[in-house]
């Protein structure tokens, strides 16, 4: 198959087309970025009004749990990479088996974050007016929880998201749709995952390292 | 039509990718143990610095950034500058407010146990 055959009418060839797909896909991930950012902004005023609850909210959190929860989430955006090498290199079995493994991370990743939640919902360490957590009783404490759960909240809901792009490809892979003449889905696909990642990368120091 | 593929195979070399993502894991580890240290401001300092260094190598390789050019790279400096706009005034906004004015200040929203 010619890969002209996978280029739209209205575009001149491969590389405009590749091109306009990733403006279109960063000007999106931009607003993913200001999504994120409005809770980031939240983040930094209640830290500021209620430093010493924050910091002491903060060590309560696993944060051994967390960075095993980063490099679960790294290694998901190498095998994305990988995945994306691989459709350019025409190798449909391999770009099949790395996005298999980014979508494993990304359930791994929610299952650990999910012993978290549970953890936490035992304790008492709820948001807003749910919170009844013993140990931290100081204001602002609630604050925390609720920040702790709306920013990971949000972004394990990108992961649900993120995940069930890359099984999609997975699928489309395993037919051997994608090639070197043909990786654009697989290229835009992965884009979204590493911002998941890149969100992470923030959320795991301000949350649970300082 | 000008096939590009194969001047871009380079950008995405397994050998470098697994190196990246090496120096990802061990920045990782690095940032956990750096915060148990316990050094004060400088914690949320070096923590942040670590996660703009890793956030970085992330942009700019797995998402082939540093190959980017023209409109991609103009519609990221934009998403970065609104970014920083919001993030300046919210900051600026809670650090020059009158102390009254912040929910701190409310034993309503505080609870009995407020600073």
């Amino acid at each position: 198959m010619l890969p002209e055959s996978h280029v739209q009418e209205h575009f001149a060839n491969m590389e405009v087309q590749r091109q306009a797909a990733r403006l279109g896909m960063w000007a999106f991930l931009g607003t993913e970025v200001l999504l994120f950012a409005g809770l980031f902004a939240a983040y930094a005023e209640y830290r500021s009004l209620f430093h010493e609850t924050f910091v002491l909210s903060s060590r309560h959190l696993d944060a051994i749990m967390a960075t095993v929860e980063t490099a679960v989430l790294i290694t998901g955006s190498f095998a994305v990479v990988m995945a994306h090498h691989y459709a350019r290199s025409s190798r449909s079995g391999m770009t099949c088996l790395s996005l298999l493994v980014a979508v494993g991370t990304g359930l791994a990743f929610l299952a650990l974050h999910g012993i978290e939640y549970v953890h936490h919902f035992e304790e008492g360490a709820l948001p807003g007016k749910y919170y009844h957590f013993p140990e931290i009783q100081t204001a602002g404490a609630s604050m925390f929880f609720s920040l702790y759960f709306l920013m990971t909240g949000l972004h394990s809901l990108h992961v649900i998201a993120g995940a069930g792009v890359l099984a999609w490809l997975a699928w489309r892979a395993s037919s051997g749709e994608f090639s070197r003449g043909n990786y654009n889905a697989v290229e835009m696909g992965g884009l979204y995952w590493h911002l998941v990642d890149v969100i992470w990368i923030f959320l795991f120091p301000l949350l649970y390292l300082i | 039509m000008v096939d590009t593929a194969e001047a871009e195979h380079d950008e995405l070399s397994p050998a470098r990718s697994a190196m990246i993502y090496l120096v990802l894991l061990v920045l990782t580890v690095a940032t956990y143990s750096l915060s148990r240290l316990h050094l004060g401001t400088w914690t949320l300092v070096i923590a942040m610095l670590i996660a703009i260094v890793k956030a970085s190598l992330v942009a700019l390789f797995f998402m082939q950034l540093w190959y980017h050019r023209g409109s991609v790279r103009l519609a990221i400096a934009i998403a970065v500058l609104w970014l920083f706009l919001l993030m300046f005034f919210v900051v600026a906004d809670v650090k020059t407010r009158y102390p009254l004015a912040n929910p701190t200040a409310n034993p309503m929203l505080v609870g009995p146990s407020g600073p």
